[in-house]
Parts: C-alpha cells; structure tokens; sequence
C-alpha cells in the first residue's frame, strides 16, 4: 500500500481492490449492466430508429430517452455492492475490519468506476445508433459525467439501505427514483441544450444546480451511512 | 380544541364560497380552489419537514417514539399530497384545459408523492422494528435533503403555467381584503386540522404498540 495514502483512504482503496478483484473473477455486475444497456439501447433504437423523430424535436426526445437508459442501466448494477456482502454474509466481517466511511467510499469509488465504463460505451454507442449530433461534445460529456457522479452517490446509499430490506430488487427503483428525479429532469434538460443550442451562457447556473446536487447526496450520505451500514 | 378547530373550517368553507369574492384573471369560480388547494399542499410540506425532523430525533436518541411519529407525519402527509394533487388536477382542468401537464409544480407534488409511498413501502419490507425504523429515519434525511431542489429549485428553473404562490417572486402578496383573509383563515384551520388529525393518530400508534399491535 503507497504509504503517502491515509489511513482512511488506504482502507479505501483496499475495499476497492477487493469489490474490482471479485468483480473480474465473476463479472456478474458489468455484464449484466452493459447488456441490460444494450438490450435497452437496441430496444430504443429498433423502436423510434434515427429517421422517425422530426429533427426539430430530436435534441429534447433523444436526451430523455439516453438519461432514461443510464437510469435504468444504473438500477440494474449499482446495488450489487451492499447486496453481495449480505447475501455471501462478508457484511459483518467487513463492519469488524472497515470504518464505515471507508466502506461507504470503498464501494462508492467501484459503483463510480462501473458507472464511467458502462456510459463509455453506451453514450457514443447510442449516438452512433441514433443519428445524435451533438454541437457541444466537450459540455454534453462534461453534463453525463456529473449527472452519473450525482446520480451513483446516492444510488449507493439507497443500495446500502435496500441490501438490509426484503424484496431488494423492485425496492431499488422504488426508493432510487424520486430522490434521482432532480437530476434526471435536469440532465435530460441539460443534454438537450448541450446538443442543439449555439451559445452556452446557461451552462455555469446548470452545472451548479448539478455540482450542488452531487455535493449535497456526497455530504448526506457520508453523515447517514454510518446508521445504515450499523442497523 | 377539536370543536374550535371544526368550526374554524365550517367558517372557512362558508367564506370561501359565499363570503370571498372570485379573483380577477380566473376562469369562473376557479380561483376558489386555492382556499383548500394551497393549504393542501402547505400541510403535505409541513407533514414532510415533520418526518424529517422526528427521522431526525430518532437516530439521534433511538427513542421509538420519534419513529411512529414520524411514520404518522408521512401517512398523513401522503393523503393531503394526494388531495393537494387531485385540487391542482381540477384547477388544471378549468384554467389549461387539461388534469395533468407535467408543469414543474406538478413534478414536485409528483415528487413528494412518491417519496411518501417509497418510505411506506421501506417500511413495509423490513420485519425488525428496530432495523425499521434505523432504515426509515435515514431514508427520510435523505429525502429530506433532497427536498429543497424540488420545492425551490425545479419550480424556478423551468417555465411553470402554475399561479404564483402567496409571496411572489417579486417579494409581494397580491391577494388582498376578503380573499386574503378567507386564505390565511384556511391556512390555519387546515394547520389546525392536521394538528389534531396528527395528534390523534400518533395517540392511536402508542396505543397500538403498547398492545404490540404496531407496524
């Protein structure tokens, strides 16, 4: 371990060796995330295809259709991390040898890789597909990077909070999306301005209604994971 | 105090329809709606930041009572959202033409609802009380974070058709005399009802978890 790493953000990058090394011996959570993607993404683009949405109206359609697949992409996967340590019964042990915070961190950092890898593949995937142009490249994948960074914070925490309930799948949706709701209408919003407008004077007032929202999950899930990960 | 509150809302529905005169730029006798609309939605906020706040007690002293307290504050928040939202859809009938047209106001309420449903439904899918009401708390502060950009931010950021609320964006009220006073009335005997509404169901819930009857 480099020995400039804090104690807390050792114990952080060791949780995330450990989540990356199991990750790439089952693979469970990148295939079935980027094939839930694709399947979707295929679904998406066989039903409305590039040529049927008149090219007035394709920015805004097109931009709530890709942040629809990068939410329902990021429900398939993100709760895979907390619910794997109840299921396989590692949660406990891993209370006894980690602070909660680096826990918190530990599987935010991997949700957080899974996420960037898994949007690397279907944003150019679905533009390629979709016949989107997009006018600002650099502010459009700025906008995904940190709408994906808000959304996998608290994505995280509400994993963590289903892994110790019943019926995990359906309540990961149910109590992810109207806390993620400020962020999708925003970067639906957001993407399709990025796409078509020239100028680009509304990008510092959207990018901190987007940092804030990031910052603030970031800060309420650091202070309440300790009550989660302990009930 | 039961009695003094029911008959502050039969002097309040008397107001609001005979009383108050309609106002200027509404559709017939629209306007009459925000005298049960406004509160409606006033108290599904109130009921918020009151689970919000006792979610918060809980996990600071573990004391189950701050939980059922909470889980009463959401239930009941939940049917005046729900009541809020069905007045909204009958202005939104009258005003624009349409129940629902997904204007900012619409998606907070929206919001709000789903919210209130996703915490009942958490709550639902734990058995242990204890683990329950640990859940439950921090979903709420969570929700409770986020409750500002529905309430502040989204209505301001998108164009909304929805009327201004009582203090403008200009910092002005633009209600004035009898329509005014009928509105602050409602205000605060609906405050008044869902105080005794509140009080009497957490009453209810102590009763039953004494019994052990509680969920």
């Amino acid at each position: 371990m480099p020995t400039v790493f804090t104690p807390l953000l050792s114990e952080v990058w060791t949780l995330f060796r450990k989540d990356w090394r199991a990750e790439l011996r089952s693979k469970v959570a990148v295939n079935s995330i980027l094939l839930f993607a694709l399947v979707t993404l295929a679904l998406v683009s066989y039903s409305i295809g590039p040529y049927r949405i008149p090219a007035g109206e394709k920015p805004a359609v097109l931009s709530a259709w890709l942040t629809i697949i990068l939410f329902f992409t990021s429900m398939t996967g993100l709760s895979r991390v907390f619910v794997k340590e109840e299921e396989s019964r590692t949660a406990e042990t891993l209370r006894l040898a980690a602070r909660p915070e680096a826990v918190f961190l530990g599987k935010l950092l991997f949700n957080l890789c899974l996420m960037a890898g898994v949007t690397a593949v279907v944003v150019p995937l679905f533009c390629l597909l979709m016949e989107f142009h997009i006018m600002h490249g650099c502010s459009f994948y700025g906008i995904i990077a940190l709408a994906m960074f808000g959304l996998t914070i608290a994505s995280t925490l509400i994993a963590a909070i289903i892994s110790k309930a019943g019926m995990k799948g359906a309540l990961f949706p149910i109590l992810s999306f109207p806390l993620l709701m400020p962020i999708l209408l925003e970067t639906s919003l957001l993407l399709a301005k990025a796409a078509a407008y020239p100028d680009l004077g509304w990008l510092p007032e959207a990018l901190g209604i987007l940092t804030s929202y990031a910052g603030l999950m970031f800060i309420a899930s650091i202070l309440l994971f300790e009550r989660v990960w302990n009930a | 105090m039961s009695i003094v509150v029911y008959v502050w809302i039969l002097l309040c529905l008397a107001a609001a329809f005979v009383w108050s005169p309609t106002a200027a730029h509404f559709i017939g006798q629209s306007s009459r709606i925000v005298f049960f609309h406004v509160p409606m939605a006033w108290i599904a906020t109130l009921a918020f930041l009151l689970s919000g706040w006792h979610s918060l007690r809980y996990l600071n002293t573990r004391n189950l009572t701050h939980d059922r307290k909470a889980k009463v504050a959401v239930r009941q928040g939940l049917l005046f959202a729900l009541l809020a939202t069905v007045t909204g859809s009958i202005f939104a009938k009258v005003m624009w033409g349409a129940f629902w047209n997904w204007d900012p106001r619409e998606i907070s309420i929206t919001m709000l609802l789903f919210i209130y449903a996703a915490y009942l439904v958490l709550r639902s899918a734990v058995d242990d009380p204890v683990r329950r009401a640990h859940l439950a708390a921090v979903y709420a502060c969570f929700a409770f974070v986020a409750m500002p950009f529905f309430v502040f931010i989204i209505p301001r950021v998108y164009f909304s058709l929805h009327p201004d609320t009582l203090l403008n964006a200009r910092g002005k009220i633009e209600m004035q005399g009898r329509i005014l006073a009928t509105f602050l009335g409602s205000l605060a005997g609906f405050t008044g009802l869902f105080t005794l509404l509140y009080r009497l169901e957490c009453r209810l819930e102590e009763i039953l978890y004494a019994e052990g009857e509680s969920a």
